[in-house]
């Protein structure tokens, strides 16, 4: 049974990061000079720009990560209360935390997968000696690893709003606007891979919870 | 036999308004009970109450001697549930969808489902989002039965179906309980599917359970009493068993239920100039159970006689 709902959450969201995936290769092939496509929406690199540190990947990485982890996170919940589907998937014979659970390490893996990959590739073609004129150091890509874990907690925002059920539209997306405040502010803190990071842990602990205490509590 | 649906002084309140007021209901095991009622009037919040999606306010609600909002998966894995609309994943066929369902029910019976399938004339490869109202329902009804549960709860399942389909959901519906001697609870606000398939009534009205008995009992002793006076006629008495009590002109129309010697009294006591007493069929006595107050349409309030200027007044 976990094998047909991690089928169901994946046949229901392979399409948002198929989309993404796209971008975020666009983003990478652009910034590599291959030019996939022969227009820019992204910075284009400068031929003496250092990979990761002053070439805007992770401004161009975060205009497509941003809108990914919201619709990943809506489409998971949002669509499900649209179509009233909840009721068919929480009446199957399984915890209502589990089928929580699969839903957020479904749209996280994949979220950590799809925005994770153009890094890897980036950072790939970076290393690759006579590839660009800079120096490469794996420790030039900790900002781009930091905007994808801070964005993820983006994503837990969407699927908290989802999840929650309020009267306004507006009060929805309050767990969202909350992570959004705190996500950037969290971005900036100093020694970021100690304050920075459990911060970020927490907020998603934070989320989590929430998500997962919501979903046993609220009516449907 | 023992009761697999228990609940008492079950009471869901939105915006203060009791939407189940004090609900006492018991299903025995084997019973189809239909539970009817008026758009609003608190069926689906019931029945959302007995599967835990939502809690009650006050009182509580027992299935298979489980607490409903607490009931484990197995427990979960014995009841089957149509919700009002049927929603399935639209992207999924039907064949992904039996697919999708088998997956958690180590009871499923493939050999059924396939039965059924047939017997509508479902295709396996069609997508649920391009299927008939009609269709998803029965798509709907293979997901529930081929579970093989022992409760089967469904919320209004023939609503927005055309007759024919309404009707061969239904015949369905009846051959594969007479199969199997399952407990049904199915709620609807048509009468005459509920008077086909269920062998108990009850009977909603602003959330408050107005009738629980047997469906031939209901239909048995609901009566309309009539009484002519020369006059405005007096307002009848407050008594067991008054379900309405309306004037039309000179004319006093009382329903009752259990009508005995003792309404009868009560009616010649008020001396009319006569008195008719109506046997109603299970339509009007529903329809006399669960309307409001009756007030008159507008359109038609300067056209009435002298006669008739009193006006109508409320059901009780």
């Amino acid at each position: 049974m976990l094998k047909a709902m991690v089928f169901k959450e994946l046949r229901e969201t392979l399409w948002i990061a198929g989309v993404a995936l796209i971008l975020f290769l666009y983003v990478v092939t652009d910034l590599t000079g291959f030019h996939a496509v022969p227009f820019f929406v992204f910075a284009s690199r400068q031929s003496q720009a250092l990979p990761f540190v002053h070439d805007g990947f992770v401004t161009s990485f975060a205009w497509v990560a941003v809108p990914f982890a919201l619709a990943l996170g809506f489409v998971q919940t949002a669509v499900e209360s649209a179509r009233g589907t909840w009721l068919f998937l929480l009446h199957r014979p399984v915890p209502r935390g589990q089928v929580l659970a699969v839903k957020l390490l479904v749209g996280g893996g994949l979220y950590l997968v799809c925005a994770g990959l153009p890094i890897l590739i980036y950072a790939w073609w970076a290393a690759t000696p006579g590839a660009h004129n800079g120096p490469f150091r794996w420790s030039m890509t900790l900002p781009a690893w930091q905007a994808l874990l801070g964005i993820g907690g983006l994503y837990l925002g969407a699927f908290l709003a989802g999840v929650r059920p309020a009267r306004w539209f507006g009060s929805r997306l309050f767990p969202l606007a909350a992570a959004g405040l705190l996500v950037p502010a969290i971005q900036f803190c100093p020694w970021w891979w100690i304050l920075g990071l459990a911060a970020t842990l927490a907020l998603a602990a934070w989320l989590i919870l929430d998500v997962l205490f919501v979903a046993q509590t609220r009516e449907y | 036999m023992p009761d697999v649906i228990v609940t008492q002084r079950l009471t869901k309140y939105y915006d203060r308004r009791a939407v189940v007021d004090n609900l006492d209901l018991r299903v025995p095991q084997g019973t189809v009970y239909g539970l009817l009622g008026r758009n609003g009037a608190g069926k689906s919040t019931a029945i959302k109450m007995l599967l835990g999606m939502v809690y009650p306010d006050f009182g509580r609600a027992e299935v298979f001697q489980e607490e409903a909002g607490r009931l484990r998966p197995e427990t979960r894995s014995r009841i089957a549930y149509l919700a009002e609309g049927h929603p399935l994943y639209r992207w999924m066929t039907i064949g992904e969808a039996v697919r999708f369902t088998r997956a958690f029910h180590p009871t499923w019976s493939s050999a059924l489902a396939e039965q059924i399938l047939d017997h509508f004339g479902l295709p396996r490869r069609a997508k649920i989002k391009r299927l008939s109202k009609g269709e998803r329902a029965q798509v709907s009804l293979v997901l529930a039965v081929s579970a093989d549960p022992e409760l089967l709860i469904l919320d209004d399942p023939t609503l927005g179906l055309d007759t024919v389909v309404r009707r061969d959901l239904l015949e369905s519906l009846i051959q594969i309980i007479q199969r199997r001697g399952r407990t049904i609870l199915f709620s609807s606000h048509i009468l005459g599917d509920v008077e086909r398939v269920a062998d108990r009534i009850g009977i909603l009205v602003d959330g408050v359970l107005r009738v629980d008995c047997p469906t031939d009992h209901f239909k048995d002793s609901i009566r309309k009493v009539v009484l002519e006076f020369a006059g405005r006629p007096p307002e009848f008495p407050a008594c067991a068993g008054l379900v309405s009590n309306r004037t039309l002109g000179r004319r006093l129309e009382v329903v009752l239920v259990g009508y005995s010697d003792a309404h009868r009294e009560l009616a010649e006591s008020l001396r009319p100039l006569s008195i008719d007493v109506v046997e109603l069929n299970l339509e009007d006595a529903f329809i006399e159970y669960t309307r409001g107050p009756r007030r008159p349409l507008p359109i038609f309030v300067g056209e009435q006689s002298d006669a008739q200027s009193d006006g109508v007044q409320g059901a009780a």
